[in-house]
């Protein structure tokens, strides 16, 4: 009995949740009379859109009594809100609340349909239009047993668009619908603080809200499922003060439904079926169907508890012929509760009866259930089947191609990798070969150009010591012996001797400038470019940060040459009347640039008019491993800019 | 008929110019040949144990660098007279010797009166170049202009710098390596005496080179 009777009232409780769920998401207010005036307002409205919003309402009103007449009003706002979208998505809000209960997918698709409207305005009325449309979807998403969708579309969707339209009324309201779910599955912690939270928001608008009635008591209730009875007591004290205020509210008759489950809870039976009898007589007043048929299984509880078999028979009995809707699973319960109740009274054969009854009704239940679920659960099963092999199609495709390409990348990269040391050995061996050349070359070149230096030197010497120091004595001796018959002839005989030792002593310096043997590089430069100078030519040089004394004189008599090579050209070919030498070093760089202001010579031909002079330099700054760029053009001078890398075994 | 005659020491590795000087020296009056040697090392000996009043020098000779040795003489000897005589006509070498002792700078090809006299000026404490000289001492001199002389391609470069031109496309754009850029950018900067960039730039178009 106990088992049995835990299990009644878990039944009981849930067909009561749905029930009060369907009170707070249809606002209903009472019904004809309230149709009845929207109409004559109706008639006196002027705009098509005025009167199509009343014709929803007035279809709206009418969807509990009379669908058909509901259906034909909002169809017919529908027809006048063609032309205005916003009016439209209040049709098919409408439309939806009319479909809800009976159709779920029409009544969704006509929510969905509203809210795509709706999104485009941003009004306070829209937001709370889309509020409302979200919280009638989670509504039948719960009438479909989807919990979980209903609180996740209440929570995220209804409750801030709620929020944002500021209807804080409605916003308290979506928080006691999130609860209830909780509250059925006995998360009562989580319950209590929705229900409470939806009372701390109503406080602020309006104490006297009747909200508070219904979490009042949806509190108690779950007090009472947590057997703390002390709380419970105290929320259903509270809620009476508003029974009082609302007695026609659908809460008002569950308060009394709750006050009794605590009494029954409690041991209490006079004064639960009192309760019970309160609340009858108020569901009576209000012909709630419902209400009625939830107080009098109650009732039906308490005799059966009390051992009164007789009146729980003539309670159920009651609830059985009363035409209170009763649905499948009712019907089915109370026959199992005749059957004990009958062999409770010892009448076996009424008993057997009824039991009878409901085998043969809960195997047909049961064969119906059986058979919606095993076509849900094959459909699932294919589902799956097919998601399988589709998954292991692809990815066997996926591997393959994979696979594909990595053995052309790795082909790619291996042949690349080849091909990249197979050059790179042959450009090193290349490079060898190269690079012995030029050791070779450069051998040569340093041996060939030493022995001439070597030779120069000596052949210098040898000229301007001896040969030019005979002449000199000649003359020294000329002039004294000849001092006293000074004639023309040969004072001309003496000149032509000076001018036969300057010579000999520009020859011997140009083979071997004495001041860079003596000086080093910037001294004999610094002669050179003077002694070059004349009334027509001007040589100006300038020496910025060289320090050629670091340098082995090789490199300086070779970096001379080229210089002197150069500014000899100016000299000889150029008619220039200014040139320009610059020397200037950055660590093992010695950079060389000589300009003048002279005719120039033509580039292209330039190749074959190159004379032996530029070939000289050119073998010269090849052998110093430096780079030379010649820029000249016809009227424009020419412009020697030399780079030099003084370091290395030189 | 001279009471007292100038003594000339004469150091000279060729023997006829040694004998063409003698000969002059000896025909004048006031002068009168010590001694004549072939090596600057027997001069300084005979310096040691002798006074001279004129020391007529050959430069390149061997052994001794006759710089080197004018410099030894004259600090030994301050009163003695040092005419470098030589046919070396390098700026370098002249003002060489003149920075080291020497208080004339004969040519050896010069004229026998030339050589007289500038004896005389020497002890007189003038001397008058030979006008060969004097062409390679003060012609052509390098003008000392206040504005730095840039070559063409500093110009370049002092342009593109001041465009903002990094060294990297300065150094792509005119074929050139970027270490080479480098040094051309701190060459700027010594030849305008700045430190950097902005300034070498500030201080170019102040002189109007940009």
């Amino acid at each position: 009995m106990q088992i049995r009777n835990a299990h009644i009232n878990k039944q009981v409780t849930n067909w009561l949740l749905s029930l009060v769920i369907l009170i707070t998401a249809h606002d209903a207010i009472g019904q004809d009379t309230a149709s009845d005036s929207l109409l004559l307002l109706y008639k006196k409205a002027s705009g098509d859109t005025a009167k199509a919003r009343l014709l929803f309402e007035i279809g709206d009103h009418l969807s509990a009594t009379d669908t058909a007449k509901a259906i034909r009003y909002i169809q017919q706002g529908m027809q006048l809100a063609k032309s205005n979208r916003y009016t439209q998505a209040i049709g098919h809000f409408y439309q939806g609340r009319l479909y809800m209960d009976y159709n779920y997918d029409a009544g969704k698709a006509a929510f969905k349909k509203a809210n795509n409207l709706f999104e485009k305005f941003s009004s306070a009325e829209s937001y709370l239009y889309q509020s409302r449309s979200w919280s009638n979807i989670a509504v039948i998403e719960q009438y479909q047993n989807n919990d979980k969708e209903y609180t996740n579309i209440l929570l995220n969707k209804a409750i801030p668009l709620a929020l944002k339209s500021g209807d804080k009324v409605r916003v308290a309201g979506y928080y006691t619908l999130v609860g209830l779910p909780f509250m059925n599955n006995r998360n009562l912690q989580k319950a209590i603080y929705y229900f409470s939270k939806s009372n701390d928001i109503i406080r602020n608008v309006n104490p006297e809200n009747e909200h508070f009635l219904g979490n009042y008591v949806n509190i108690a209730r779950s007090y009472c499922f947590l057997k703390d009875y002390n709380s419970a007591k105290k929320y259903l004290d509270s809620a009476y003060r508003y029974t009082q205020l609302f007695p026609y509210s659908g809460y008002s008759i569950d308060y009394y439904i709750v006050k009794s489950m605590y009494h029954i809870d409690l041991k209490e039976t006079e004064k639960g079926i009192n309760s019970l009898d309160n609340g009858l007589k108020l569901a009576r007043k209000n012909k709630n169907p419902f209400e009625i048929r939830e107080l009098l299984y109650q009732k039906a509880r308490i005799y059966d508890e009390q051992k009164n078999y007789i009146e729980a028979k003539n309670t159920i009995q009651e609830l059985l012929n009363g035409g209170y809707g009763l649905v499948d699973g009712d019907r089915k319960q109370l026959y199992h509760d005749l059957a004990y109740l009958h062999e409770q009274l010892g009448d076996t054969k009424e008993a057997y009866k009824w039991l009878a009854k409901y085998t043969e009704f809960a195997d047909s239940l049961t064969a119906k259930n059986n058979k919606l679920e095993f076509a849900r659960l094959e459909a699932k099963y294919n589902y799956e089947k097919k998601e399988k092999e589709l998954l292991l199609v692809s990815s066997k495709e996926k591997m393959q191609r994979i696979l594909m390409w990595t053995s052309f990348g790795g082909l790619f990269t291996a042949s690349l990798l080849f091909m990249y040391f197979y050059r790179l050995r042959k450009a090193k061996s290349e490079q060898q070969v190269q690079s012995l050349k030029q050791q070779q070359q450069i051998a040569l070149t340093q041996a060939l150009l030493q022995g001439e230096e070597k030779e120069r030197a000596r052949l210098a010497r040898d000229l301007h010591d001896g040969l030019g120091g005979m002449l000199a004595g000649v003359k020294i001796n000329l002039t004294h012996a000849l001092q006293e018959i000074s004639t023309p002839q040969v004072d001309k005989a003496i000149s032509q001797l000076d001018h036969s030792i300057t010579e000999l002593r520009r020859i011997a310096r140009n083979m071997m400038p004495e001041a860079l043997l003596r000086s080093g590089l910037e001294t004999a430069l610094a002669d050179l470019c003077q002694s070059l100078s004349n009334e027509k030519l001007k040589i100006c040089h300038s020496f910025i940060n060289t320090h050629a004394e670091a340098f082995s004189k090789q490199v300086q008599i070779i970096i001379f040459r080229i210089i002197q090579e150069l500014l000899t050209n100016i000299v000889k070919h150029a008619e220039a009347s200014e040139a320009y030498l610059q020397c200037s070093q950055d660590g093992a760089y010695f950079y060389i640039t000589v300009e003048d202001n002279g005719k120039g010579i033509n580039q292209s031909g330039y190749g074959s008019r190159r004379g032996i002079g530029l070939d000289n330099i050119q073998s010269r700054v090849d052998f110093l491993k430096g780079k030379m760029d010649f820029n000249s053009e016809p009227g424009k001078g020419t412009i020697t800019n030399i780079e030099i890398r003084t370091d290395g075994t030189l | 008929m001279a009471p007292f005659k100038l003594s000339v020491i004469i150091v000279e590795d060729h023997s006829i110019i040694v004998e063409g000087l003698s000969s002059i020296i000896n025909n004048a009056d006031e002068l009168e040949l010590s001694g004549a040697f072939s090596t600057a090392e027997e001069a300084m000996e005979f310096l040691e144990t002798n006074t001279a009043d004129i020391l007529l020098l050959d430069i390149s000779l061997p052994a001794m660098s006759d710089i080197e040795m004018c410099r030894l003489v004259k600090q030994k000897n301050k009163k003695l007279k040092i005419i470098a005589l030589t046919n070396h006509t390098e700026r370098s070498v002249i003002n060489d010797m003149l920075t080291n002792g020497a208080d004339g700078y004969l040519l050896k090809n010069t004229s026998k009166n030339d050589l007289i006299e500038s004896i005389f000026q020497v002890l007189d404490n003038k001397f008058i170049l030979q006008s060969e000289l004097q062409k390679v001492l003060f012609s052509n001199t390098q003008t000392s202009n206040t504005l730095p002389r840039l070559t063409t391609r500093e110009k370049e470069i002092l342009l593109l710098v001041s465009n903002g031109a990094t060294t990297a496309a300065i150094a792509s754009q005119l074929y050139i390596s970027s270490q080479t850029v480098e040094t051309h950018r701190r060459n700027l900067m010594q030849k305008f005496e700045v430190n950097n960039s902005a300034a070498l730039i500030k201080k170019a178009v102040e002189q109007g080179f940009l």
